[in-house]
């Protein structure tokens, strides 16, 4: 099973060969795991969606036509249940940070002193950390895509069903809103 | 050059994606130009940085038991649960299948079942009788002697009977006269004399 390319494994895969799908998911739960922390920040979330991921995709390999390389056909689902993921997430947020605000024990929180002895590099890192966040969802996943995982816009584009020069202008317009934000550590 | 390309080529060039012509026109722009030196050198920066940020960290196990964990999902998942739905895409030509059918009873339902429209319900009217009755008989010779020794001998006989005080339950002699142009009056005034004297 090691030795065969992906497209035999999906092959067999889609007959309902669950060895050849664990191999498929060994070979990727790095890079979906990854990926899919970028998004959540913490390791029981970025678990749950990298098994949703495989789980969604051995359901849907009877849909999946080959067309583009499997690596790139779970991107797309990691990338969608990240973004959905998200989007429950601000949403919850939203209640959260309005009872913070707005209870008094949510008061006494705002008004405490953030942690000392700070290197300024890890500071740096932490600013980074979150205006890379605070990015428009567009662009956050482009520069993830392309930063983190190392992918050209080519492949970024597959994954998000864009053209090239879209994911080449959210990178552009991600870094300019990234060193605003930062001209104070850069 | 506009220092807004170049910032756009910059970030290209960040990711490996610009020209080497291109490349050459951004060497150029920043030696003239110490804005776009400086965005240059704030935006590797930042990518370092970002590249350096820390992943997290997991176990070695972790990654041993991930495809354990998920194999044994699938294997725990029915057989019926591994078949695709009801809106996978092979199922859609069933719903489309269904959908033609649906349509084409709907079609002879509504072909052979829709409301007939409305017939004209027909009135029946001496004045429309005796206008269609001239209008046949006007060219046809025949069809006057006909109504002549017929009808005429019916209306006679009408008026007899009326005369009897006996109304005919199937013509309403005095509105059908009153209806009458005064031609056609003498015409049917001079045709009862004719048929009183014989």
């Amino acid at each position: 099973m090691e030795d065969l390319p992906d497209d035999s494994l999906v092959d067999t895969a889609k007959k309902g060969n669950l060895e050849a799908f664990t191999e498929l998911v060994r070979r990727y739960q790095r890079r979906i795991y990854h990926t899919v922390f970028r998004f959540t920040k913490n390791h029981l979330d970025a678990d749950d969606l990298a098994q949703e991921t495989f789980m969604k995709a051995f359901k849907s390999l009877k849909e999946f036509k080959q067309k583009s390389s499997f690596y790139t056909w779970l991107y797309r689902i990691a990338v969608n249940l990240s973004l959905n993921f998200l989007k429950k997430k601000d949403r919850e947020k939203g209640r959260e940070d309005f009872v913070e605000n707005y209870s008094p024990s949510g008061k006494a929180k705002l008004s405490a002193s953030p942690p000392e002895n700070y290197s300024l590099k890890k500071e740096a890192g932490k600013k980074l950390s979150e205006a890379i966040n605070s990015l428009p969802l567009a662009y956050k996943v482009s520069f993830i895509l392309v930063v983190y995982q190392g992918m050209t816009h080519g492949q970024a584009a597959q994954v998000l069903r864009c053209s090239e020069n879209t994911v080449s202008w959210r990178m552009h317009k991600a870094r300019k809103i990234l060193q605003r934000k930062l001209k104070s550590y850069i | 050059m506009k220092c807004k390309k170049i910032e756009k080529w910059i970030s290209d060039n960040i990711d490996g994606e610009l020209s080497e012509r291109n490349k050459n026109k951004v060497e150029e722009h920043l030696q003239k130009c110490s804005l776009c030196r400086s965005y240059r050198v704030g935006l590797e920066k930042i990518h370092r940085t970002a590249k350096n940020l820390d992943s997290e960290k997991v176990s070695p196990d972790y990654w041993k038991d991930f495809p354990l964990k998920i194999k044994a999902r699938l294997s725990s998942l029915t057989p019926e649960k591994r078949k695709p739905g009801p809106f996978a895409p092979w199922w859609k030509w069933a719903w489309i299948g269904a959908g033609l059918i649906l349509v084409v009873f709907i079609g002879l339902f509504l072909f052979y079942f829709k409301a007939k429209p409305e017939q004209e319900v027909y009135v029946f009217s001496y004045e429309d009788s005796l206008q269609r009755i001239s209008q046949e008989i006007g060219s046809n010779s025949e069809l006057e002697d006909i109504f002549n020794l017929v009808i005429l001998a019916s209306i006679g006989e009408s008026l007899e009977e009326s005369r009897r005080e006996i109304v005919p339950d199937f013509f309403d002699l005095s509105s059908f006269l009153e209806d009458l142009t005064e031609e056609e009056l003498i015409f049917l005034g001079s045709e009862i004399k004719k048929g009183v004297k014989s």
